[in-house]
């Protein structure tokens, strides 16, 4: 009996979600649950790389990301841009967690051709909170991050770009992003060979590095060919002549440790912003329009938190992102944007700007399942 | 029975018998080529003869108690933690596992480096960076850990060091002894080694495969191997000197090497050869009497260490 009345609840949740989606408007969009391995591979690392399956000489993969899996399909051109309804299955095997199911469904939706203003994310959260309203969840928290923030920060620093590529790129893995914030803080002299090429016109360290390959008997090939070779010898030293500064580091790492409060994070981020140029003004302006507008819809935002480390690991959000969680802290869903994923994987033949959002049915009908 | 895996054919199973040998436990194999194989001196132990990445499998699986194998194989068949139990170094059969590059990537050195490099190929030419390796497992792993996302595994290239010359392949993670293969291909390896492998002596270590009989054998080999590998020195001393203010000073003076020590009765120390100068020295400077140096050829009361470590993580 309980098991045919879990169902019951799992029905009703679903339907709930997907109408409250649905409100935003766009086609359901069907996603195959087997894709092909390399671009989940090449765009989210070799992390994902499981449940391979092979077949006719392709590797295929079970859709582990249903955010990739439709960005995939509007970057090949099956798919024109514009709003999507997504009800599907994704697969996340875990090494560790033994208990956790490696199939779950999501509901959700995604705007690609988003605006750039908080209007469209204003939406996806508005949709997300009724949805949950609608199912019958009135005990949860929001918790909002943005990495975006992180990469205004970054940017508005007087810093060598190999430093800011190497932060922005870490920032997802929190580890790396440690050190190479002390990397790029504590630099020491680059190699005397370094130096020198630097300090050359860029022929003329070409022809130095030629001349130095033919006396060691070394051909360059594949990839990287001499004169590669030689640029990143020479940006190697001028890296040296523009390290993080200090205070920047304190900065950046106090924007990072940002958490609590949403209203109290959001003051504490102006105060570091302060005497910064535009780029993290802009970000902020942004956040007063986002609270402005779901205040005014009537979105309760008195427990909202802030967690400028929430979705960290998922390196495709690069501007504002969400999470539900229950009070016993399981995520029940959330989304963000992610501007720049499209453009990524069409090799930057397509972009569009992009917020979408999902929620967990199986949790959510536990949730309420439980408290019945 | 205690199911014993060691490797079929090849360098490391000359290794291996030859170890196995100088430990006192010889094994016979009928018409020296065979598969069927015992060492006498252990009735409790049924061997199996096997490719070394099989022991790794059977190991990691249960069907195999104990065996001696690669650190690198047992690490690319699968996390060990709670699963296969490292016992002992054997010293033989050691390897680097490195990542090796192109020699003209003579800005290339360490694996922070190559992140950077791999960064830039992915932006200059719309791929991701390819790494051919046998080691698929290993390196996902230690990439990752060093913040490198990424790439792609080449998994099967066949000649690995040949893959970027051959041009399917940026750079590869290979087992490297001398480095010549690398060198004969304009490779180098960079200077972060990966993991420095040797052949150990590892079990499977879920409880349910283990009774008390395959543990005793168990304890009976590694009791060997404790007395072959802890080959100690001898030093005689002035019996009527008080032991136990020695010892105290003797532990704390020498710190580490000293925490191994034996006494064995009055007027004997049982210490690790490397330290038997410093030992005889200082018993000669607190007892003021002549202090003697011999080696023993074997001391066969020893209890293994790593053996009862084994039984102890079994229990808990």
């Amino acid at each position: 009996m309980s098991r045919l009345f879990g169902t019951d609840t799992l029905e009703q949740v679903t339907s709930t979600l997907r109408s409250a989606f649905g409100a935003l408007g766009g086609e359901r969009i069907d996603l195959p649950s087997v894709q092909p391995l390399v671009p989940y591979l090449e765009f989210l690392g070799e992390a994902y790389r499981q449940n391979i399956v092979e077949h006719g000489g392709d590797e295929l993969c079970l859709c582990p990301d249903l955010t990739l899996a439709l960005a995939l399909q509007i970057a090949s051109g099956d798919s024109p841009i514009g709003t999507y309804q997504i009800d599907d299955l994704v697969f996340r095997g875990s090494r560790v967690a033994q208990t956790a199911s490696p199939v779950q469904r999501q509901i959700g939706v995604e705007i690609f051709g988003a605006t750039g203003d908080a209007n469209d994310d204003t939406k996806i959260v508005l949709a997300t909170t009724e949805a949950l309203s609608a199912a019958g969840v009135t005990d949860y928290t929001l918790t909002f991050a943005d990495p975006g923030l992180v990469f205004a920060l970054i940017d508005s620093f007087d810093l060598h770009k190999n430093w800011k590529t190497r932060l922005e790129k870490s920032f997802s893995m929190p580890d790396t992003f440690e050190r190479d914030l002390a990397d790029a803080s504590d630099v020491s002299e680059a190699p005397a060979l370094s130096r020198a090429l630097a300090s050359l016109p860029a022929k003329e360290a070409r022809d130095a590095l030629s001349n130095m390959f033919q006396t060691m008997n070394i051909t360059p090939f594949g990839a990287r060919s001499l004169d590669d070779i030689a640029e990143r010898l020479a940006d190697k030293a001028k890296e040296t002549e523009r390290p993080l500064k200090s205070e920047d580091a304190v900065r950046l790492r106090a924007v990072c440790g940002v958490e609590g409060d949403l209203h109290d994070s959001l003051s504490a981020l102006a105060t570091i912003a302060k005497g910064l140029s535009g780029e993290m003004d802009g970000r902020l302006a942004y956040w007063y329009d986002l609270l402005t507008s779901l205040n005014a819809a009537g979105l309760d935002l008195t427990t909202a938190r802030f967690d400028a480390n929430l979705a960290r690991e998922l390196s495709y959000y690069d501007g504002f992102v969400f999470e539900c969680h229950a009070p016993n802290g399981s995520v029940l869903g959330g989304g963000g944007r992610y501007d720049g994923l499209l453009s990524a994987l069409s090799g930057g033949t397509k972009s569009s700007g992009a917020v979408g959002a999902m929620l967990r049915p199986d949790r959510i009908a536990t949730l309420i399942g439980g408290a019945v | 029975m205690l199911n014993i895996g060691l490797a079929s054919k090849g360098r490391i199973q000359d290794q291996t018998f030859n170890y196995l040998e100088a430990i006192g436990l010889p094994v016979r194999t009928e018409n020296g080529r065979s598969y069927n194989a015992e060492i006498k001196a252990l009735p409790g132990a049924q061997l199996w003869l096997l490719p070394s990445s099989e022991i790794a499998k059977r190991l990691h699986s249960g069907e195999l108690h104990i065996g001696i194998t690669g650190h690198d194989l047992l690490l690319e068949t699968g996390d060990l933690v709670g699963k296969v139990e490292l016992l002992e170094p054997l010293s033989f059969a050691k390897a680097d596992l490195v990542v090796a590059v192109p020699n003209s990537w003579i800005d290339v050195n360490s694996i922070a480096d190559l992140r950077e490099v791999f960064a830039d190929i992915r932006q200059r030419m719309g791929r991701a960076p390819q790494v051919a390796t046998k080691y698929s497992r290993i390196v996902r792993e230690h990439f990752l850990k060093e913040g490198i996302s990424d790439f792609r595994i080449i998994a099967d290239p066949g000649a690995t060091e040949a893959a970027p010359l051959r041009g399917i392949a940026d750079v590869i993670v290979d087992i490297t002894t001398t480095g010549n293969t690398l060198r004969a291909n304009a490779l180098k390896p960079l200077n972060d080694v990966i993991l420095k492998s040797e052949a150990w002596l590892a079990a499977n270590a879920t409880t349910d495969i283990w009774t008390s009989d395959t543990l005793d054998v168990l304890e009976t080999m590694m009791k060997r191997i404790a007395s072959f590998k802890d080959r100690r020195t001898l030093v005689r001393f002035a019996p009527e000197a008080d032991t136990q203010d020695l010892r105290i000073e003797l532990v704390s003076t020498f710190d580490d090497p000293m925490s191994d020590l034996i006494f064995a009765g009055a007027g004997i120390i049982y210490g690790p050869k490397d330290c038997a100068f410093e030992i005889a020295s200082f018993l000669q400077d607190r007892t003021k009497s002549a202090v003697s140096v011999s080696e023993p050829d074997l001391i066969v009361d020893r209890q293994s260490n790593a053996f009862e470590r084994f039984r102890t993580a079994l229990s808990g």
